[in-house]
């Protein structure tokens, strides 16, 4: 078969190849979606129903404009659209849970929307969701198709998959495994969903039917494709009011799923810390300034906990990725910016000791966290002792990877006579002799100049404004 | 329950122009759930109806 010839300067999205329908790619900076002539009739019902108008109108779907073909990526084009340009792409296995849920709430309403305008969504990939100025939002404008009465719903299998299984498991089992998420790239294998969910779950009509008798319906009929390919005349059906029976059950089923925080370690830091009220307001006044000066587009906070900081840079003007690794901080992050209405602060599950590695297909469809970097401004504020007590990593390559994300960083040192860092030292021995002010500055002076630094009042922690000053590799 | 799988499994109308697999199984089981959550959907709408029209005989009472 003849390769599709791609034009000069296109890039292709490498996540976007399953559906032959349309595609993603970049051209000079921008994101574009081709139309092929096989999803030409779905795009065009999509536009001409009203359903586009009304899912963009609620924020549920991502806006675009048509553009020239003469920007299509390859001559199949139909149609090329410019959507409105994401900044930061996160995936599910870095949400909390109420990120997944509000996702997984968002793929059913949108399905049961798209079924008042005669379409319904093909697919239910959570990765299709994104977090635009706080909100849910389908980024996948493709996923659109034109409802035939009687026909199932394709995005079934994996709407349990990607969402229904880690949701139940993470509420009723152990948040931590909505990380087999990154494992399962097609979202988590339902037999393994039914053998690690306790037996309670199976008292609910909706988690036994979805998952346990589901799980057993696909070990059943797992090979039996051939018998139904050979019968391709509709005998079964689904009517259109059974399967708005099976949205609302899916979404009731959602709603009724709930996280119940664990007190965890870092969640109520900001209540739980050897900071004097003084020395808070000072650290806090200096982040303003600090972050003031540099007026940073987007802004990484690495260890955000609960985006107290995150939420200083915002104020400034910057776009703020607020990590954290532990999930109770994210949730509270994001119930805080919900309060407060901060749309532009966007908290994210982030293990910085093993941060989002490549997977996916030949290691292109899910990008490392470090390939979705630069960040103009890497804050990492009361981190370092976590990052070197806690897991021992030299300062020297504490230093090489903050400089591998961002040119500015603006970081804390936190010396051993502080009480956070004795508290880390007390259990074990002291094996960190060049943990000090002068160990650590030299050990980032070989990647960075320090611009200023900033004694906090009433604490022996030290704030630096480093810029990135040549490159250099261990 | 297992005759009414295997049923549904053998006549299922498989999509030729669906670019993810549904898998045979997960149909099934879909067809299934359907049935019984599209009775309780009709259900609760009729039950919704009934008692905004209740509520609204209160209310032109209480006027």
């Amino acid at each position: 078969m003849k390769q599709t010839e791609k034009k000069d300067g296109v890039r292709p999205i490498l996540s976007s190849f399953r559906d032959p329908a349309s595609f993603v790619y970049t051209l000079d900076g921008f994101v574009y979606r081709q139309i092929n002539p096989s999803g030409l009739m779905d795009y065009q019902h999509l536009m001409s129903s009203g359903l586009y108008d009304r899912l963009v109108g609620l924020n549920y779907l991502i806006s675009h404009k048509e553009v020239s073909n003469s920007l299509a990526a390859d001559e199949r084009a139909t149609h090329v659209l410019q959507p409105e340009q994401l900044g930061f792409v996160s995936y599910p296995y870095e949400w909390c849970f109420s990120q997944l849920k509000n996702a997984a709430i968002l793929t059913l309403k949108i399905t049961q929307i798209a079924l008042e305008f005669g379409m319904i969504l093909k697919d239910a990939n959570a990765y299709n969701i994104q977090f635009l100025r706080g909100h849910p939002i389908l980024i996948d404008t493709g996923s659109f198709k034109i409802y035939s009465e009687g026909r199932a719903w394709e995005g079934y299998r994996q709407f349990c998959q990607h969402f229904l299984a880690p949701l139940a498991l993470m509420a009723l089992k152990d948040h931590r495994l909505s990380l087999l998420s990154k494992l399962y790239i097609d979202g988590i294998p339902l037999d393994l969903a039914s053998k690690l969910l306790p037996v309670k779950s199976k008292l609910s009509f909706s988690l036994m039917m979805h998952i346990h008798a589901h799980a057993k319906s696909q070990a059943k009929y797992g090979n039996q494709g051939e018998i139904a390919s050979k019968t391709d005349k509709t005998v079964v059906q689904i009517k259109k009011n059974n399967l708005l029976g099976l949205l609302d059950n899916l979404l009731t089923s959602v709603n009724k799923l709930k996280w119940h925080l664990p007190k965890t370690e870092w969640g109520d830091y900001y209540d739980n810390t050897n900071y004097s009220g003084d020395a808070t307001r000072h650290k806090r006044q200096i982040v303003d300034q600090l972050v003031t000066r540099i007026q940073p587009r987007v802004v990484w906070d690495l260890g955000g906990n609960n985006g107290y900081y995150s939420r200083i840079a915002a104020n400034c003007g910057a776009e703020v990725i607020s990590f954290d690794v532990d999930p109770m901080a994210v949730e509270l992050n994001l119930e805080i910016n919900h309060k407060q209405k901060i749309r532009s602060v966007s908290p994210l599950l982030m293990d910085l000791t093993n941060p989002s590695s490549a997977i996916g297909w030949a290691h292109s469809e899910r990008d490392s966290l470090r390939k979705r970097s630069p960040a103009d401004l890497i804050m990492a504020l009361a981190l370092i002792h976590h990052l070197a007590i806690s897991n021992n990593v030299p300062l020297i390559r504490i230093a090489e990877f903050f400089s591998l994300l961002s040119d500015n960083l603006l970081i804390e040192f936190v010396p051993k006579n502080d009480s956070q860092v004795r508290r880390l030292l007390a259990s074990r021995k002291d094996i960190f002799p060049n943990y000090h002010i002068e160990g650590f500055e030299d050990c980032f002076s070989y990647f960075y100049d320090i611009i200023d630094k900033v004694s906090i009042n009433k604490s022996d922690r030290i704030l630096y404004i480093m810029k990135k000053r040549h490159k250099h590799s261990l | 329950m297992e005759i009414l799988l295997i049923v549904l499994a053998i006549f299922w109308p498989i999509d030729a122009h669906a670019y993810l697999d549904p898998g045979t199984g997960s149909m099934v089981i879909q067809s299934i759930i359907a049935s019984i959550a599209g009775g309780l959907y009709l259900g609760k709408i009729y039950w919704k109806r009934i008692s905004s029209f209740i509520k609204s005989l209160r209310k032109k009472k209480g006027h």
